[in-house]
């Protein structure tokens, strides 16, 4: 009962908050919620690894399944984990960014994106995961538009219709999957399509090729990234954060369970369409590598900057799933993982600066260095760890993506990686570079005056820089973790 | 003849256009709701097309369970509802984006409201 445990702890923390309207007891129930949550992960974590934890109520193909494998309980983890520090952020980030009395409405919006998000991952039942699909857009579209200005409101509207568009596709896919099968869980659908898959070749592909254009339009792989820049360049920052660094991470995990649980390795990696489908993603998300980084380079405004490295990113992800071993699909999830972490740090930085210089346009940045020195030099940390620094767990993530391109054979890769880290230096770099040796535009006639949060408020982001060096140093136990979540879904 | 035999799955193909179409190349923003909305009532047709099988009841059951061969297949229609609780959620929620959005620019052209937010920032 674990990850319903989890989900309903979260449910439950925002039904309150919602009740009583409160914004100090919203900040801490929500935080509290994610605590105990993280705790029950954590446990989750260490039970599933000895056996999977299963839930089953009503007879197929009515019922409420969850199955819980070691790689759900790390993204159920991560989530969480993640999460919290953002939340943690939030506390004297959010009054800035959105209205007094929507603080509380905010909070238990960020708990049921959570559970919602959890419940994708950990629901065995497509239904159910569709539901739970469908439920976490609109969550996630609400904290877009929970700070009320006009260009929420379009990133708003643009990122619902999208997003809501790439779930019928999802849901296309799934019927079709039933329709062959009788079946709406995944180990249910992954049986029958061992015996009966020959009889049906055409419509498992073309099912698999819905499910690939209804995840890439939810997750924003180029070239259907459009609603992206608009909606996590103008949500409030703890919200970028949390959209950037996991929302989009659910729907590609369903995607990798869809394609290794349901589909399964032996059908998919004999299946000529099927190879050529992974080979489009795979070539899809090295385009985007650098497509997404040419257009960050273009990029003015801070937070639209990061919004386009995210698209960057998220084709390093989709390349690793695209090539089709293990190792490439290990290397994209602890892509999930870098990713996670270091998005999460770089909008929180972004936020902070943005909060306390009322400036978003990066070439007005010049000096802050010697004004907010931690912050900027939180900056730096997640800076060089996007750019694959070693010391920082960006290095980690480009080590493992060369180790399974070269197991993998695509040579041409190597290239598209390197000259895409060489990208990300180009964008980030500068920032850094002007904020501590540019010259600042008010020097000569302002006193130097310190611009630093406090420190309660950094707090949150230096744990997530400590963890960003952390993992890369010690992360042994997380690679074998997440080795052994692969060994058990291939 | 396949468009005869299959005309719900044609019609509901025709409608699926019609409502891209419409959600593409409108400017108006009410105009784009109707055009998403019409594509979402295509997809519900389509289903509740392929799950129906002539001859059969709907799947309620009245008088006990007479054999699971005399009912047409539940599944589609569930989902269906769910779809359209989604579509109505979704309608709602783009509507009330909608109405923010006349609020503060008068008028609900996309084109219009994309210049007049493009000079306000420059």
């Amino acid at each position: 009962m674990l990850p319903i445990v989890i989900m309903l702890t979260l449910f439950a923390a925002a039904g309150v908050i919602f009740v009583i309207k409160v914004n100090v007891i919203a900040k801490r129930l929500a935080i509290a919620a994610h605590v105990l949550a993280l705790a029950l992960s954590a446990l989750m974590l260490a039970v599933t690894a000895d056996e999977p934890i299963s839930v089953i109520l009503g007879t197929e193909p009515w019922n409420f399944y969850v199955l819980v494998t070691p790689l759900d309980a790390f993204m159920v983890s991560l989530f969480i984990g993640v999460s919290l520090f953002i939340l943690w952020a939030s506390v004297t980030m959010i009054d800035h960014d959105i209205e007094q009395a929507r603080i509380p409405m905010y909070y238990a919006l960020m708990c049921v994106l959570i559970a919602t998000l959890c419940g994708v991952v950990v629901f065995e039942n497509f239904f159910n995961v569709f539901l739970l699909v469908e439920a976490s857009s609109f969550a996630a579209a609400g904290t877009v538009v929970i700070k009320n200005k006009p260009e929420n409101m379009r990133a708003g509207l643009k990122y619902i219709s999208l997003s809501i568009l790439g779930s019928s596709f999802i849901l296309m896919g799934i019927i079709i999957l039933y329709f062959i099968t009788d079946s709406l869980s995944i180990t249910g659908i992954y049986a029958s399509l061992s015996t009966n898959f020959t009889d049906n070749e055409d419509s498992v592909r073309n099912a698999l090729i819905f499910i690939t254009l209804g995840t890439a339009l939810k997750s924003a792989l180029f070239p259907l990234h459009i609603w992206l820049p608009d909606a996590h360049g103008t949500a409030p920052s703890p919200s970028s954060a949390a959209l950037s660094a996991l929302v989009l991470k659910a729907y590609i995990f369903l995607y990798v369970k869809i394609l290794y649980k349901a589909i399964g390795a032996e059908i998919l990696l004999n299946d000529e369409i099927m190879l050529l489908t992974l080979f489009l993603v795979m070539v899809t998300g090295a385009v985007a590598m650098i497509a997404g980084s040419i257009f960050a380079l273009m990029q003015s405004d801070i937070k639209r900057m990061i919004a386009y490295s995210s698209v960057a990113q998220i084709g390093y992800i989709f390349m690793g799933i695209g090539m089709g071993t293990r190792l490439g699909l290990f290397a994209a999830i602890f892509h999930i993982l870098t990713h996670a972490v270091t998005k999460a740090l770089l909008f929180l930085a972004a936020g902070s600066i943005i909060e306390q210089t009322h400036n978003r346009t990066i070439s007005k940045m010049g000096g802050l260095g010697s004004q907010m020195r931690i912050t900027m030099l939180l900056f730096t940390v997640g800076s060089l760890s996007m750019i694959g620094i070693p010391l920082f767990i960006g290095f980690n993530s480009k080590w493992f993506y060369a180790v399974g391109i070269i197991d993998s054979h695509n040579y041409w890769l190597l290239g598209v990686l390197a000259l895409s880290s060489l990208l990300n230096a180009a964008y980030y770099l500068p920032i850094v570079l002007r904020a501590f040796f540019g010259k600042s535009d008010t020097e000569d006639f302002l006193p130097r005056q310190s611009l630093e949060c406090p420190m309660r408020a950094l707090m949150p982001i230096i744990c997530l820089a400590f963890l960003i060096v952390a993992l890369a140093l010690l992360g042994g136990p997380v690679n074998s973790y997440i080795y052994m979540g692969i060994d058990s879904i291939w | 003849m396949g468009l005869i035999t299959n005309f719900y799955e044609a019609t509901a193909m025709v409608l699926f256009g019609i409502g891209f179409v419409t959600l593409l190349l409108q400017k108006n923003l009410i105009k784009k709701i109707i055009g998403l909305n019409i594509m979402d009532s295509a997809i519900f047709l389509y289903l509740t097309t392929t799950g129906y099988i002539t001859g059969r009841s709907a799947p309620i059951v009245i008088d006990g369970v007479v054999y699971a061969g005399a009912y047409v297949n539940p599944l589609p229609s569930a989902l269906v509802m769910t779809g359209i609780v989604v579509a109505v959620s979704i309608t709602a929620f783009a509507l009330a984006l909608s109405l923010k959005l006349y609020e503060h620019y008068g008028t609900l052209d996309m084109d219009k409201i994309a210049l007049m937010s493009r000079g306000g920032k420059g």
